[in-house]
């Protein structure tokens, strides 16, 4: 994997979206599979500052993870 | 009683929203509580299904909630367990420290941090000076991401998967650049 692909792929980590199969279970991120286990630190990192900026752009303050677990309640 | 403790009280009636001003309390003390298995599990993953659980539990009517932050203890616990269950299921074992597969450990409650508003401000200034693409990709991304995959965000600004990727990574570059600019590095936000 070049440098760019590893940047990409923890770029789609860093999403809020996971996909579920029928019974409902969360999936990890496709891409999170192919990093190493030093990536997905980094993968979390970004995921932690992509919550934040999810928060100061919702006017109630919600990140992509709050807004992801309502939709589903 | 704590604020997190009130909005708990709140979400217990089984509205939504209650529950989300809730989430919104818990999520940062409960995300940092597992960087330790991020090289293991998928976080995002773990707090979806924790949160989810927390659902379940705030609407059980003979469970109680005894003392300061119970809620955030009890979903402490919850996100631990939930994180093991993961690192089993991917047969990540080797990957987390020995101390922290013991499922026996009452997690220590991390400090909720203050809402920084200043940050946000500062935040949504550095994404305004964005232009083009990168803007576009990067708006979509924080505010649609929740409920669409990256191909279908994509799809919706006429752009490949990959391209919107590229363009997202190029404006985060600018933003943090941005931000360590107004003296607000990135590493500055709240765990």
């Amino acid at each position: 994997m070049s440098r760019d692909e590893r940047t990409e792929s923890i770029e789609a980590v860093a999403s809020a979206y996971r996909q579920r199969d029928a019974q409902g279970r969360i999936h990890p991120s496709a891409a999170w599979w192919d990093l190493a286990p030093e990536a997905r630190e980094r993968a979390f990192d970004l995921q932690t500052i992509t919550r934040e900026m999810e928060r100061a752009m919702d006017a109630r303050e919600w990140s992509g993870t709050v807004r992801a677990v309502l939709a589903r309640l | 009683m704590s604020c997190i403790d009130e909005a708990f009280e709140l979400a217990r009636a089984g509205r939504p929203p209650h529950f989300a001003a809730w989430m919104a309390l818990v999520e940062r003390p409960l995300r940092s509580s597992l960087r330790r298995f991020a090289r293991a599990v998928d976080v995002e993953v773990v707090l979806q299904e924790t949160l989810l659980r927390m659902w379940i539990a705030a609407r059980e009517t003979g469970r109680v909630f005894e003392g300061e932050n119970a809620s955030l203890r009890f979903a402490l616990r919850v996100a631990r367990n939930v994180a093991l269950e993961e690192v089993r299921r991917c047969g990540h074992g080797r990957l987390v420290a020995l101390d922290d597969l013991a499922g026996d450990i009452e997690p220590a409650v991390p400090p909720v941090p203050i809402e920084d508003h200043g940050l946000f401000h500062a935040i949504r200034e550095c994404i305004e000076r964005l232009g083009g693409k990168p803007r576009r990709a990067l708006l979509e991304r924080l505010v649609n991401g929740h409920e669409s995959s990256d191909r279908d965000l994509a799809r919706t600004l006429s752009m490949t998967t990959n391209t919107f990727l590229q363009n997202i990574v190029r404006a985060r570059r600018a933003v943090a650049k941005c931000l360590a600019g107004k003296g607000v590095p990135l590493q500055a936000v709240p765990r």
